[in-house]
């Protein structure tokens, strides 16, 4: 079981991914609603693992990951991508995400992700 | 994975959305240089995009794909915001709403000729882009999912290891220093969306274990996405093979690798290694200036059911409350008096928070306004600036849900009847573009609001004159009437102001309609008009429908609420001076005919009334015109909480809009004026 920060700025998509996590026994302990959020949350909260959306309004997911790992070098993120976005994931990757989803998704891709990382 | 449960939540922030986009693009053609509206255009796509997508809808998903890569074209200049491209970016938002709507019923929506539209719209830019000078960054933009199989693999074909001076002096490095020199083939999952990100994470991992001398095809490339599923690493490493094995393929997506030892290495042909700035054009949309400041709301959603529950059982808790109140001063008990006091105190907490929770601001129906009157004065060619004042007023979530309807018609008349052409403002020396006023505030208990424009305003003369071509009324009786008067025949059903009826108003709902709504939330509606300088409509709505402010009386025994918002006044007559016309009785009040009812009758109450000279009568005002209803006695003001009659039993039943529980626990119907008679 791993504590699990969500970041989305849309509650449909948190409310997808926070279910499936729950479903298989994580908890979720934080839902953030966009990247500066999380960089606010992230350090109440320590997270084993985030979930971070790309494209959010006020801070993007990819300022916020370099933010987060700023704080913390061992923080795990993983991205939540749409098609399209490769350049901004390699981004992201580079910057010490450590991998990517892409929407859509389903649970096994989440937990097959979630196996991965931890 | 079972999706539908999901299905409410996704419409609800679809919608969302889309209102966001329709107010962003409102902006933009007002202000094509604003980049805030065009970022948030292309978030919100986006966002549809990825949520559409996960629910399995994809024609919305291909949709906002496409308004996306529109979107991030715009932004970076390389699409300029035209009226055209306004125009079609308004087509893909009415077609996302349709979309959206069919979830539910399953309908479907052809998107292909918008599509082809979105596509020229790119393409017509491309081909100006391309003269420029600057196809590769923007050809990443217009890659669609259709097409995405389409991109060639281009070097998937056999790879020969050509390596230059440079990386041959690095291999004979790192063999010096005890590296195995390798060749690493990488085959990724042919389900893979983000081939280049994945091949990234790969040369990550391996970066950690060694060094990556070389790539194939090169890391640019990958970059780019111009490969097929495999790759090769020309690497060097301490690390086993199993090591590496177990490394990337613990990396999703990755099908298998492939490591062979590499020692001798032919050739010396040079090659460039000289990367191309990929980054570009994501500098380019990282420069985006944003508000920094902006503190998240904390809220949850809450279906309206639950509320209207809430509600209610604070309604019961009320009603219990007042029955101990009076238990407590019929037995004279002293001892109870501060426990209750408190209790009081409490209730009333909790009736004030549930109705705070209950309120929604009235943006959420003001917000389609500007779109709306935007596609009116372009249709009529009219120019329109629609004023909106006070639009984070607060009303109940029942209120508004109803007022939605009332205000377009409203809005619409003042912009097919009341605003002139703009010919004819230019000739009257008005301003050209005609003003529409929709504001709202609040005043104590209510909250007011206005629709104002400053077009040819209402003739009283003029409306006489219909109401008599009409039949309404004739010619002597209108003559009667006051100026005011006269402005209030255009809520008499069947009166219509348009000399012609158009497309937009003069449909659909009349202002007769519009009326009866208002006054069924126990509302009231005002109209006033100067002839050449414009009119206003003034709605005085009830901050919530849940309680309302109710004069009750008793007949036959039984006690009646009826809402105050139809009471005009109560009178005493003399049963004498009751005069019978076509056999109904009526009585002349202050020089007026006021047709009687006892309600008596009109309840069918059992028993008969007894004979008495003096009766109270209870005018009320319905449809425009005013009724007095003989009642046995006045009891008094007083809220009421309201308690529906809309279980399947009762549903059907006229005359009443609901009932409520007194005080001493009997139950008092309240009468519905406008169904009742």
């Amino acid at each position: 079981m791993a504590k699990i920060m969500i970041v989305d700025d849309a509650a449909f998509m948190r409310m997808v991914i926070k279910d499936i996590l729950k479903k298989n026994g994580h908890e979720v302990v934080a839902e953030c609603v966009d990247g500066l959020d999380a960089v606010q949350k992230y350090p109440q909260f320590k997270p084993d693992l985030v979930f971070m959306d790309i494209v959010m309004p006020n801070m993007e997911g990819t300022d916020a990951l370099k933010k987060i790992m700023q704080m913390d070098p061992s923080a795990r993120v993983v991205m939540c991508s749409s098609i399209g976005q490769q350049s901004v994931v390699t981004d992201a990757l580079k910057s010490g995400a450590l991998d990517f989803i892409v929407k859509p998704f389903d649970a096994a891709k989440v937990l097959e992700v979630i196996g991965k990382v931890m | 994975m079972d999706m539908s449960e999901y299905k409410d939540i996704f419409k609800a922030e679809s919608e969302e959305h889309l209102q966001q986009l329709n107010e962003s693009l409102l902006g933009l053609e007002q202000n094509p240089l604003e980049i805030e509206y065009i970022n948030t255009m292309f978030r919100s796509a986006h966002t549809l995009k990825g949520m559409s997508a996960t629910m399995g809808f994809s024609t919305i998903a291909e949709l906002t794909h496409e308004m996306e890569n529109l979107m991030d074209m715009v932004r970076k200049c390389q699409v300029a915001v035209s009226d055209s491209l306004i125009d079609i970016l308004f087509e893909c938002l009415d077609t996302l709403e349709a979309l959206v709507e069919s979830v539910d019923t399953g309908g479907e929506v052809n998107i292909s000729h918008l599509q082809a539209t979105l596509t020229q719209a790119m393409e017509g830019a491309l081909c100006a882009v391309e003269a420029t000078g600057n196809i590769a960054s923007s050809l990443a933009g217009t890659v669609s999912i259709n097409t995405q199989e389409n991109l060639k693999p281009a070097h998937e074909t056999e790879m020969h290891i050509q390596l230059s001076e440079s990386e041959n002096a690095d291999i004979e490095t790192a063999h010096h220093e005890g590296n195995r020199i390798l060749e690493l083939k990488v085959m990724l999952d042919p389900s893979c969306v983000l081939k280049s990100a994945r091949s990234t994470l790969v040369l990550i991992n391996l970066s950690k274990m060694g060094k990556i001398i070389k790539c194939m095809p090169s890391e640019a490339d990958l970059e780019d996405e111009k490969f097929g599923f495999e790759f090769s690493v020309v690497f060097a490493t301490k690390e086993d093979d199993a090591r590496i094995t177990e490394v990337i393929t613990k990396i999703s997506e990755i099908k298998a690798i492939d490591i062979s030892a590499l020692y001798a290495c032919e050739n010396d042909e040079t090659e460039s290694t000289i990367k191309e700035d990929t980054r570009e054009s994501q500098k380019c949309s990282s420069g985006v200036k944003r508000s920094e400041s902006v503190k998240s709301i904390q809220s949850v959603r809450v279906n309206i059911e639950r509320l209207d529950n809430l509600m209610n059982l604070v309604g019961e808790l009320i009603i219990n409350k007042i029955r101990l109140n009076q238990l407590a001063s019929d037995i004279n008990a002293k001892s109870l008096d501060e426990s209750l006091a408190n209790l009081d105190r409490l209730t009333n907490e909790i009736q004030n928070e549930v109705m705070e929770a209950r309120m929604v601001p009235i943006d959420q129906v003001f917000s389609r306004f500007p779109r709306m009157i935007r596609d009116l004065a372009k249709s009529e060619g009219k120019q329109v600036d629609l004023v909106i004042e006070g639009k984070e007023i607060e009303l109940d979530r029942t209120v508004l849900d109803e007022i939605g309807d009332p205000l377009v018609h409203l809005l619409r008349n003042a912009v097919d009847h009341g605003i002139e052409p703009t010919g004819e403002r230019i000739k009257l020396g008005k301003p050209v573009a005609g003003f529409v006023g929709l504001s709202a505030s609040r005043q104590r208990n209510s909250v007011i609001i206005e629709v104002q424009d400053d077009g040819k305003g209402m003739d009283p003369g003029h409306l006489r004159d219909i109401a008599v071509k009409k039949g309404i009324m004739n010619r002597e009786e209108v003559d009667k009437l006051s100026d005011t008067d006269a402005l209030n025949l255009i809520f008499v059903a069947g009166f219509s102001g348009a000399k012609t009826i158009t497309d937009v108003s003069g449909r659909g709902v009349g202002m007769d309609a519009v009326k009866t709504k208002i006054e069924a939330l126990g509302g009231t509606v005002k109209v006033s008009s100067v002839p050449g300088q414009g009119s206003s409509i003034k709605l005085q709505l009830p901050l919530t429908v849940a309680i309302i402010q109710s004069l009750m009386v008793t007949i036959a025994g039984e006690t009646y609420a009826i809402p105050l918002a139809n009471v005009v006044r109560d009178v005493g007559i003399k049963a004498r001076d009751i005069k019978t016309i076509e056999g109904k009785e009526v009585i002349l009040l202050r020089g007026e005919v006021l047709p009687l009812l006892r309600l008596r009758d009109v309840l069918d109450c059992p028993g008969e009334a007894e004979k008495k000279e003096n009766l109270i009568v209870v005018v009320v005002e319905r449809m425009g015109s005013n009724i007095g209803f003989v009642v046995d006695q006045l009891l008094g003001q007083q809220e009421v909480i309201i308690k529906t009659l809309d279980n399947k039993l009762l549903k059907n039943t006229r005359g009443f809009a609901g009932a409520t529980i007194l005080g001493d626990g009997s139950v008092a119907l309240i009468l519905d004026i406008a169904t009742l008679i």
